[in-house]
């Protein structure tokens, strides 16, 4: 009815770039905050709207909006306000970051909309650049984890062209669509593309054994960048193997299912085996998000749109509980807080944030009541109904060995070591707050969150 | 009239008696006159509820349901007849007795539950009812022996009872659920009627050890003996009317079915085991209740060796008479160590023929207990000698007993009333009006009791067991030249002699026995100690277990963490071996 | 009708909010006090609905709550859920009115109760598995908080063993309700609707689930050889935490035992191993309490003890032994409330659990050592406190099934009882020596005594409450 409401997102992503490269020339933190925020905001509202009508249309050919899409949209513009919102406090200077954060937001936000392969890489590349140019400027101390970044991410770009230069001659275009139509089946190029193509987005998802890098980087990287590559990007990356896996290679579900499977077990037994002797919070939070990225391949690995609903579900679930949750390890960080031992008796010095702390580890955990039960009940039912019963076995028991660190944690947080309270800035505060908020709030009603991420499930699946 | 409500007015006194704190001068009379009034009721009730079996739903589960079933059968008003008569006296001794006032409230709510324990057993007409005053009897007799706190071995004796008790507590439940499922009645008189099943005689086995419990039979007698650390009152009480006695009681009403299981050998041999344990340790014990109390212990083992004789009338004969010698020897023990500082080595104790109220009740007594003619004793003693001759080999030792029996009792009486030396001074006056009272007034039913005789088989007609009690002149005159023995020996020993000690030869120790089993006792355990400790170790070998389980998870956490070496080549060489795996996973 | 039991449940989540953000201790307590009160009131109401109208057993509240997996939010009263609720809402009654040494920020125990009330409650009149699980899991968490106890470094040792072994069981549990929702023929958690099809199941699903099940009840009840976590949490909990952790939590794992037995037909033909386990654990516990000196420790493995009866009872499978597993639920989670309370005030007034060092209490302190003999009583089963009918109905049931085997672990109570008077006549009635008391008891704690002596007695006299919901 409105036609000019189809543009409105590209619209709204040169606003966001405007919007950066005016933060770039006036400087003005207070300003630069606002205006991304509000573009963001702008951008959830379409999200919402999008998703609560299930609007569906191709606006030009390199993107299309559907149910998918949207719910994409909504959580990565939600994912990009707290993120913005944190960094204020977590970037002192902010500049770099307001500078940068709409721009990365923009191949961030478009991934999920992608009608083409072209898209795809473009957005990623438009992604990764940013995030390595803001760890690189915000000081010597960050040019470690800026190299590994860079190099993993030169690899994997790489490898993800290859990749789908190897299915091109399959296929007349890049679309997506057209490309699963044009699949010719199990070539060995094709399984080749494949496996390249895992690897390749497998680096920036955390999946075993191209993931190594991750703990470096996600400690070693800016407080203000840490939550945004373990909640954003990295779901970035899934949404793209997403993408590519059950639409370019829909005739491999067998090949899919049993790569992913595999991938799956190694990532899950990696990030919780790995976390139990982190001591540094940051790290074990990094490697905590290494097994999430494990449970998540649980949902995709049932190929079913159950199981993508279930995978949507847990991508948007852990988005909020890793990025309060770096947020959080980031501000104490800030405050001289590094390892678990630092944290005993927080709960003296902050009750928020100690009890944000529990819900969010209670949530990564799997405790009903929170959204992190929800996802893996939802991954590891898919997994059964796809008859992976061991594939759900392993999940569960890997669930259960991740209450070791999480309990650790929890364990220090109300030990009764007294402590002089801590003053908890608003820009800190209200991140939390919110990342918290929707731990609780979908996690005790989870029905509208789930129809959504079922009905994006089952509009990428209608693609095919 | 409802036959449960007898025992109300006693436990309403009971729990009255709590409330009595700060005004200890009414506890004894409340609860003494709550027990006339249960009395009263008793004698109403046996004639106005004779023969009665009365059932109250107590639950119901799926169409069946559990009664609180009361009976009057003559049996069971044999007992609370009993219990009637001697609880008022057992309290107004109590009366004179506690002279602690801080005590008097607890001990007589103990008592009072005690007592209204042991007249639920005696009316109770199933096995459920018939268990909840079992249980009541146990803990509160528990609480009566550990009355004293403070005394040193007061709370080990309470600990040696429940434990002993417990076996049996536990045995009965095991059997009464095990005929419950055979027959789906708790009810005596269903059971009795029933045919009997293939589980009977496993369940009327551990009946029978739960009353050997109770009844303090070989090989679970010895907590009787140190249950005289208990008040006195108590040990009167427990030795006459109660506790003991309902092991002995349950076994006379349930006898048809112990016959029917095949056990009546059994209770025999236990029964003649018990006798010579607790004559042997009556000889030579030198304590003053503990020789009672052993003389309880052979006192119940010829009760049984007459129920294994399948003589039923000359148990409950003697089951009756024996009830008040006990409460009268007691009695007088209690009041002569009263007399001599709480002192209870009998060659500690003088002087108690210096006080005729005293000694006369306490003559009757033992005069009785020896088994003279005409006192009670001797009857019952004599029918079962009668009951026992067709067995020579049971015969020949009962008449043994009857003579040891006399030569103790005399022995104990000899000793505790030499006069006084100069060392000692016991002073008689000192001994509360309400205490001599009570053991004249009970020597009275001593004596009394001999009647019993001439109507007991009558009266247990009931039942339809032979019509008259047997009692052949010749067994008389045996048992008494026996007697007669019994006291010239004793004379001789104690009298003639002036003992100043006990002797301790290798007879002594031969005969005092006890010392054997409780080393028994303790070497069980300890078994069951190291057993536990053996279970302790397996607890922390499961534990460990599980633990090094967690260990060893983290300690592979610790190894994998060394593949993130920090090194970017490193990663690259992942990348690609990833690569390679998957590859050659699809491959195969 | 009245929605009794979502009202039952949003006044203890609300009971739970107002007390956390009510300020101060002394407001908080009395909120928690208060709220638990009415909680009880309700449970009370629910128990007489259950015996005076006969419509009132098996009447379903629901919500509609997660449409994809047909969940609802539904919950039905049964027989045994309204005893349990019952249970729980008095244990938690008597542990908002005690008081303990070791919060010393107490402000926070009394949100945690009501949680705590709020999850057992809820899983005990859940009519769907989905359901079960969660309040299952909010009630370890919040159980988890309650022997962390907010601080007292002794305390993170015990606590995190226990939230290992208790997401342990929740795991395996969740993994078997999975199970069982994708294999009924209609996909659902309904538990009425899986206790009608529960033979669809494929056979050796069937058997993965009954281990996965059994295994996860073992943990929680707890069963040899999974028990190791008892020892540790019970000792090192706040009074109030291990009265509400073997009081209510370890019925947590009894009553899905009970569901398993009951719902699962295929459950039957694994009842005799579950009655051998039942057997050995109830054995196990007894020997492993004689070399116990710790007071706590002594009635966390008392609580194992009367576990493995519980699961005696239920392997019997018939109505007696189901009737009696459940009786005794009740009766031990009472007898562990009381023991624990006494424990608990114990250590108030002579600041040591330990019965080599303690001496004497009857002398000063005269309420508790007679409590730990009434709890000394009840737990051994004697009769007219609540435990001996339940023993009764437990054995009856047992020997039906099983003959005399049935009547054998009747002797571990025996056992039990050998070590428990022993303790008794150590510590609490022999005066020759007596430790010096340090406080005097805190009238609350005496209060505590009373509520859970009161509700021992209540159902040791009139046992019918419970029966009668079995058919008289």
């Amino acid at each position: 009815m409105f036609e000019i409401l189809n543009f409105a997102i590209p619209i709204l992503f040169v606003g966001l770039i405007a919007s950066g490269l005016a933060t770039a020339m006036h400087k003005n933190k207070k300003l630069s905050f606002l205006s991304n925020t509000i573009m963001l905001l702008l951008v959830l509202a379409f999200g919402i709207y999008y998703s609560a009508f299930s609007i569906s249309f191709n606006a030009v050919s390199l993107y299309h909006v559907y149910p998918f899409s949207s719910f994409l949209l909504v959580l990565f513009s939600l994912a990009l306000l707290i993120v913005n919102a944190a960094a204020l406090h977590l970037d002192e200077k902010y500049a770099k970051f307001g500078t940068m954060l709409p721009i990365l937001s923009v191949g961030i936000l478009s991934v999920g909309m992608a009608s083409s392969l072209l898209t795809i890489i473009v957005s990623i590349e438009l992604m990764t650049v940013p995030t390595i140019l803001l760890i690189a400027f915000s000081g010597k101390q960050f040019a470690e984890p800026a190299t590994k970044l860079f190099l993993m991410a030169a690899i994997s770009i790489a490898v993800l062209a290859f990749a789908i230069t190897l299915v091109f001659p399959y296929d007349s275009s890049l679309s997506l669509s057209q490309a699963a139509s044009g699949n010719m089946g199990s070539q060995y190029f094709l399984v080749l593309a494949l496996v390249l193509l895992v690897a390749s987005l497998g680096t920036e998802a955390a999946l075993f054994p191209f993931d190594l890098w991750i703990p470096d980087v996600y400690q070693g990287s800016p407080h203000s960048v840490s939550p945004l590559l373990a909640g954003v990007n990295k779901k970035v990356a899934f949404v793209a193997l997403i993408e590519i896996a059950f639409v370019v290679f829909s005739g491999q579900k067998a090949e899919i299912s049993l790569v992913f499977e595999v991938l799956a077990i190694l990532t899950m037994f990696f990030g919780n085996l790995g976390a139990m002797a982190q001591t540094n919070v940051k790290r074990m939070l990094a490697y905590s998000s290494i097994s999430q990225a494990g449970y998540i391949m649980v949902g995709l690995a049932a190929f079913s749109v159950f199981g993508l609903e279930a995978s949507l579900f847990q991508i948007f679930a852990h988005s909020f509980m890793i990025i309060g949750a770096f947020v959080l390890a980031g501000f104490l960080s800030m405050e001289g807080l590094d390892t678990i031992n630092d944290y005993s008796g927080l709960y003296r010095r902050s009750g928020f944030l100690a009890f944000s702390l529990t819900v969010m580890m209670l949530s990564m955990a799997g405790i009903p009541g929170l959204i992190g039960f929800v996802g893996k009940f939802l991954l590891f039912s898919s997994a059964i109904s796809s008859g992976l019963i061991a594939l759900a076995f392993i999940g569960i028991i890997n669930s259960f060995l991740s209450i070791y660190y999480y309990g650790r944690l929890i364990g220090n947080v109300y030990s009764s070591r007294s402590h002089k309270t801590m003053h908890v800035p608003k820009t800190v505060y209200f991140p939390i707050l919110a990342a918290v908020v929707i731990i609780i709030v979908f996690g005790v009603y989870p029905a509208p969150l789930m129809y959504l991420a079922h009905s994006a499930a089952a509009s990428l699946f209608s693609v095919i | 009239m409802l036959t449960l409500l007898v025992i109300f007015p006693l436990l309403a006194a009971s729990f009255l008696a709590l409330l009595t704190y700060g005004k200890e001068k009414y506890t004894g009379p409340i609860v003494l006159a709550g027990s006339l009034i249960t009395s009263l009721l008793i004698a109403y009730a046996s004639f106005s509820s004779y023969g009665k079996i009365q059932e109250l739903g107590w639950f119901g589960i799926s169409g069946y349901t559990f009664h609180i079933t009361t009976q009057l059968l003559p049996l069971n008003i044999i007992l609370v007849m009993l219990i009637g008569i001697i609880t008022p006296l057992i309290l107004l001794y109590s009366m004179g007795y506690i002279d602690s006032k801080m005590e008097r409230p607890r001990f007589f709510f103990e008592m009072g539950i005690f007592a209204s324990a042991m007249l639920l057993f005696a009316i109770s007409g199933n096995f459920i009812t018939m268990f909840i005053a079992w249980e009541m009897l146990g803990i509160t007799s528990y609480l009566l022996i550990g009355f004293w706190y403070h005394k040193e071995h007061a709370p080990y004796a309470a600990r040696k009872s429940i434990s002993t008790i417990i076996i049996g507590d536990f045995s009965m439940l095991a059997a009464m659920l095990i005929i419950w499922s055979s027959y789906h009645t708790f009810s005596f008189s269903a059971i009795l009627a029933a045919h009997s099943t293939v589980y009977l005689p496993i369940a009327m086995l551990l009946v029978l050890i739960a009353c050997f419990t109770k009844s303090a039979q070989f090989p679970f007698h010895e907590w009787l003996a140190d249950a005289m650390e208990g008040p006195t009152p108590v040990s009167a009480f427990l030795h006459s009317s109660t506790m003991v006695k309902a092991g002995v009681f349950l076994v006379l009403v349930l006898s048809p079915l112990f016959f029917k299981a095949g056990l009546s050998e059994l209770i025999l041999s236990i029964g003649m085991i018990s006798v010579v344990l607790g004559a042997s340790n009556a000889i030579s014990s030198h304590h003053i209740k503990k020789i009672l109390a052993y003389s309880t212990i052979e006192d119940l083992g010829l009760m049984f060796v007459a129920i294994g004789l399948h003589a039923i009338i000359a148990a409950v004969l003697f089951f009756i008479v024996q009830a008040f010698y006990k409460a009268v020897l007691f009695m007088s023990a209690g009041s002569i160590m009263r007399a001599n500082n709480e002192e209870e080595d009998i060659y500690k104790l003088y002087g108690s023929s210096r006080r005729k109220s005293l000694y006369v009740p306490m003559l009757i007594g033992v005069v009785s207990i020896a088994g003279i003619f005409p006192l009670s004793g001797f009857f019952g003693k004599a029918a079962i000698d009668t009951a026992a001759s067709s067995n020579i080999f049971a015969y020949a030792i009962l008449v043994i007993i009857d003579f040891a029996t006399s030569a103790y009792i005399f022995r104990w009486m000899f000793i505790h009333s030499r006069k006084n030396s100069k060392a000692h001074q016991s002073n008689y006056a000192q001994i509360p009006r309400s205490m001599i009272c009570a053991g004249a007034i009970t020597s009275a039913l001593v004596i009394l009791a001999a009647v019993v005789f001439f109507y007991i088989s009558g009266f247990l007609s009931y039942y339809g067991y032979s019509a008259s009690l047997p009692l052949s002149l010749l067994d008389s005159i045996i048992e008494t030249v026996a007697v007669a023995l019994g006291i010239a020996l004793s004379y001789k020993l104690f009298v003639l002699a002036k003992p100043t000690g006990a002797i301790k030869t290798r007879l002594y120790y031969a005969l005092f026995n006890s010392v054997l089993v409780n080393a028994a006792y303790s070497y069980i355990a300890n078994a069951i100690m190291y057993f536990a400790e053996g279970i302790n170790v397996l607890d922390e070998l499961i534990y460990g277990f599980f633990a090094s389980g967690g260990e060893g998870i983290v300690a592979i956490s610790n190894k994998l963490r060394l593949i993130v070496t920090g090194d970017t080549n490193n990663y690259l060489i992942a990348f690609v071996a990833g690569i390679i795996l998957i590859i050659l996973l699809l491959l195969v | 009708m009245l929605p009794i039991i979502f009202l039952m449940l949003a006044i203890l989540g609300i009971g739970g909010l107002v007390a956390a953000l009510a300020g101060s201790y002394s407001r908080s307590k009395l909120t928690a006090i208060l709220f638990s009160a009415v909680a009880l009131l309700i449970a009370s109401y629910m128990v007489l609905g259950a015996l005076t109208s006969p419509g009132f057993l098996g009447s379903t509240e629901s919500l509609p709550y997660i449409g994809q997996f047909g969940i609802y939010l539904s919950f039905t009263i049964t027989q045994f859920g309204v005893v349990l609720v019952l249970l729980a809402s008095i244990v938690s009654f008597a542990a908002s009115v005690a008081v303990s040494t070791k919060f010393e920020d107490n402000r926070n125990l009394y949100p945690l109760i009501l949680l705590f009330e709020f999850s057992a409650i809820g899983l005990f009149v859940s009519a769907n598995l989905f359901l079960f699980y969660i309040f299952w899991d909010v009630g370890v968490v919040a159980s988890y908080f309650l022997i962390s106890a907010f601080g007292k470094g002794e305390n993170k040792h015990a606590a995190n063993t226990f939230l290992i072994y208790s997401i342990f069981a929740s795991a395996v549990l969740l993994f078997g309700i999975m199970l069982i929702y994708f294999y009924t023929p209609v996909h659902s958690f309904d538990i009425g609707y899986i206790a009608s099809h529960s033979f669809e199941i494929p056979a050796d699903i069937q058997g993965m689930i009954f281990t996965l099940f059994f295994i996860a009840f073992m943990v929680k009840m707890p069963i040899f050889p999974f028990h190791s976590w008892i020892a540790n949490a019970y000792s090192e909990a706040p009074t109030q935490g291990s009265m509400l952790i073997s009081g209510v939590l370890s019925k947590f794992g009894a009553y899905g035992m009970l569901l398993l037995f009951t719902v699962f037909a295929f459950s039957s033909e694994f009842a005799k191993y579950a009655f051998v386990i039942g057997a050995i654990s109830s054995f196990y516990a007894a020997f492993v309490v004689m070399r116990q000196k710790d007071l706590k420790r002594i009635a966390a493995y008392s609580s194992m003890l009367e576990s493995g009866i519980i699961l005696v009872g239920i392997s019997s499978l018939n109505v007696f032994g189901i009737a009696g597993a459940l009786y005794l639920m009740l009766a031990h989670g009472l007898v562990m409330a009381l023991m624990f309370a006494v424990i608990g005030g114990i250590e108030i007034s002579y600041g040591s659990r330990n019965i080599t060092m303690l001496k004497g209490i009857v002398k000063d302190s005269v309420g508790s050592a007679y409590s730990f003999l009434v709890g000394t009583f009840a737990s051994t089963g004697i009769p007219l406190t609540a435990g001996f009918v339940a023993d009764v109905l437990i054995f009856i049931g047992a020997i039906k099934t099983y003959g005399l085997y049935g009547a054998i672990p009747i002797f571990s109570i025996m056992l039990l009882g050998f070590y428990m008077y022993y303790a008794v006549n150590k510590s609490f009635l022999s005066t020759k020596e007596s430790s010096q008391s340090i406080a005097k008891l805190p009238r609350q704690m005496a209060f505590t005594y009373a509520i859970a002596m009161a509700a021992i007695f209540i159902f040791g006299i009139f046992p019918y409450l419970v029966t009668a919901l079995f058919g008289i």
